[in-house]
């Protein structure tokens, strides 16, 4: 079993090749900023985190997913700054023996984290 | 003795600060940090019911003690993702 966390300066890039031994079902999420905030243009958002808090909700929001799901690895970045339009700000991967338990944790991984971790988003409003 | 809580996002715009200073009792409770921060700062007080207080990086029960030395901060609402 492996976890690993980063909080990444700016907009994550192209995801690198993940192999995990024992892993039939590798499920990625991508969470892509938004052209558009309250029906208003913006340019991007601006993420503010709390370190290392924010690093060890993580860590332990992936250890329990881990538990109660038998999945086998989780592998998750978050950005800080300014992430502009249509760039990836979150990226969740998490490897399982089969696809049931990975899909089951890539929900109750994301949902927990909005409740859970202290990461802050603020959007920058386009300029008229 | 006098305690610091850090704020962040949308609590930190609307006290327009991100560190604030309060004065406590000996061997103050997260629960009374936080019923000292609505006195102080009047424009939080409705939100607080929605926030947490993390001490050393990690969320405190309400009758966690807290110490002049640990690092406190003040959790609301979060938006990652």
């Amino acid at each position: 079993m492996s976890i690993t966390v980063k909080i990444i300066d700016g907009p994550l890039g192209p995801a690198d090749a993940w192999y995990v031994n024992g892993a039939g079902a590798v499920v990625t999420f991508d969470g892509v900023v938004r052209p558009m905030e309250n029906d208003k243009a913006i340019s991007g958002l601006d993420y503010e985190v709390y370190s290392p808090m924010a690093e060890r909700e993580l860590v332990k929001l992936a250890q329990q997913v881990m538990e109660r799901h038998g999945v086998v690895a989780v592998d998750v970045m978050h950005s800080r700054g300014f992430v502009p339009n249509f760039a990836v700000s979150f990226r969740l991967r998490i490897a399982s023996s089969h696809r049931a338990a990975a899909l089951a944790a890539m929900g109750e991984f994301i949902d927990r984290m909005k409740q859970d971790v202290p990461i802050w988003k603020k959007a920058v409003y386009a300029e008229r | 003795m006098t305690v610091q809580v850090k704020l962040f996002g949308p609590l930190a715009d609307v006290a327009q600060t991100r560190l604030v200073a309060l004065d406590v009792g000996a061997r103050p409770e997260a629960q009374q940090v936080l019923q000292a921060l609505a006195t102080q700062l009047p424009a939080l007080a409705s939100q607080l019911t929605h926030c947490r207080l993390a001490v050393n990086n990690a969320f405190a029960t309400p009758s966690q003690v807290v110490t002049e030395q640990d690092e406190l901060a003040l959790i609301g609402m979060v938006s990652g993702g």
